[in-house]
């Protein structure tokens, strides 16, 4: 993808101008990383909010890094009988859509 | 003449007969599970109900009643404007970011940081439907992260989720989220086709990196931007049905119920599948006629259709 402006880019002999970081870049990759942040953010936000101490999580203490630890949630979701059926159906469906899909778009 | 071309067939079959064997199978896929069950749609012209045959005796047919009742229902109208209302703000705030982001990707000069956008950007789009919801629920919930950063900023945010205001805006960008990197996977493989002379020969006559964008990467988007845009006018009257569904609550329904949440909460909820089928006929037409229209409107305009 970006191999043709970079090709673009170097035609020109040894380091042309071209090849300096401009303005450009900066706002490129300013808008790269705010973009980076915003999908990263809420997934972050939420397996920080996991694995907190539940009575810091409820009382929204928990901003970025966990507060305190715990794992007693997971421990709930482990042990719950439904969950696991739920899995199974789940990988039930994908697998054996993923061999139809498969099957149908190649031939 | 007639003979001759049999003939033709005949060997034609023979010459081929392992593709053809080969498509037979696709092709019987989707004759069974596209095109068989759409004779289901007669249960939309009768009163059916779960057990009763489709044709034959038994059959209570009522024509276009249940057509008619859709159409004149005191919710029809509202449903209608916020589908469409809904589809449009997806339309303006959805449709450019997966091209910007896509433009943006393409000029980052450092591979790993490419690589690294392009992965995080899609992420959202394999968390499920249920998940994102139930992230964002809980982010505009009263002690949550969206409730909190609004009130900082002065905004009135109290009880967030029974807002019907900020509803659509909520849906749309949720929306946004969640697909514009996926969207973007398609323009960014449309970016590496194009031909890197162009770009060289763009650089020789000293045109600046925002001027070869404008000249040759939009251009070459073009043919796909505009299939991309006669999709989405095609599917401006189904809405993402289930994220609605997840989201909305009855303090909410004036600006969040759609075609497809009504149905479903109307007719499917309580198995009355004949209205159900009803009204989705009438969109499946309606959605028809509005592809064919954007169809026709592009090809006249600006040379790029579908068929």
């Amino acid at each position: 993808m970006k191999q043709n402006s970079m090709v673009a880019e170097r035609g020109r002999a040894g380091k042309s101008r071209l090849d300096r970081w401009t303005g450009f870049d900066t706002a490129v990759t300013a808008i790269s990383v705010v973009v980076c942040f915003i999908t990263i953010y809420p997934m972050w936000y939420v397996i920080s909010m996991s694995v907190s101490d539940p009575i810091a999580a409820a009382s929204g203490a928990v901003a970025f890094w966990p507060v305190g630890f715990s794992v007693e949630s997971y421990r709930i979701v482990a042990l719950d009988r439904e969950f696991w059926q739920a899995f199974l159906n789940s990988v039930i469906y994908v697998a054996a859509g993923c061999v139809l899909m498969l099957f149908n778009t190649i031939l | 003449m007639k003979k001759r071309r049999k003939k033709l067939l005949h060997r034609d079959l023979k010459d081929n007969v392992e593709y053809y064997l080969l498509m037979a199978v696709p092709l019987a896929f989707i004759f069974i599970f596209s095109y068989l069950p759409m004779f289901g749609l007669v249960i939309g012209f009768q009163n059916y109900s779960v057990g009763r045959p489709f044709f034959g005796e038994g059959v209570e047919w009522v024509g276009l009643r249940h057509f008619e009742k859709f159409v004149s229902s005191y919710y029809f109208p509202r449903i209608l404007k916020n589908t469409i209302v809904l589809n449009l703000m997806g339309l303006f705030m959805g449709f450019w970011v997966p091209i910007a982001f896509a433009l943006v990707v393409n000029e980052i000069r450092n591979g790993k940081f490419r690589k690294f956008t392009q992965t995080v950007s899609y992420m959202p789009n394999f968390i499920s439907t249920v998940v994102v919801a139930g992230m964002f629920l809980s982010f505009i919930a009263s002690d949550g992260i969206i409730t909190q950063l609004l009130e900082l900023l002065g905004i009135q945010a109290k009880s967030l989720n029974a807002n019907k205001e900020f509803f659509p805006w909520f849906y749309t960008l949720l929306g946004v989220w969640k697909n514009f990197g996926w969207s973007s996977i398609l323009y960014l493989s449309t970016l590496s086709s194009i031909d890197p002379s162009l770009y060289e020969s763009a650089s020789v006559d000293g045109a600046t990196r925002l001027k070869k964008i404008w000249f040759i990467t939009l251009p070459s988007l073009l043919p796909l931007i505009m299939i991309q845009l006669i999709f989405a006018i095609g599917g401006m009257l189904s809405s993402n049905t289930d994220m609605i569904l997840l989201l909305y609550n009855p303090s909410v329904y004036s600006t969040a119920d759609v075609i497809g949440t009504y149905v479903y909460r109307e007719s499917l909820m309580g198995g009355a599948y004949s209205p159900g089928t009803a009204a989705g006929l009438l969109m499946s037409i309606l959605s028809f006629i509005l592809v064919f229209g954007a169809n026709w409107v592009s090809r006249k305009k600006t040379d790029f259709s579908i068929w």
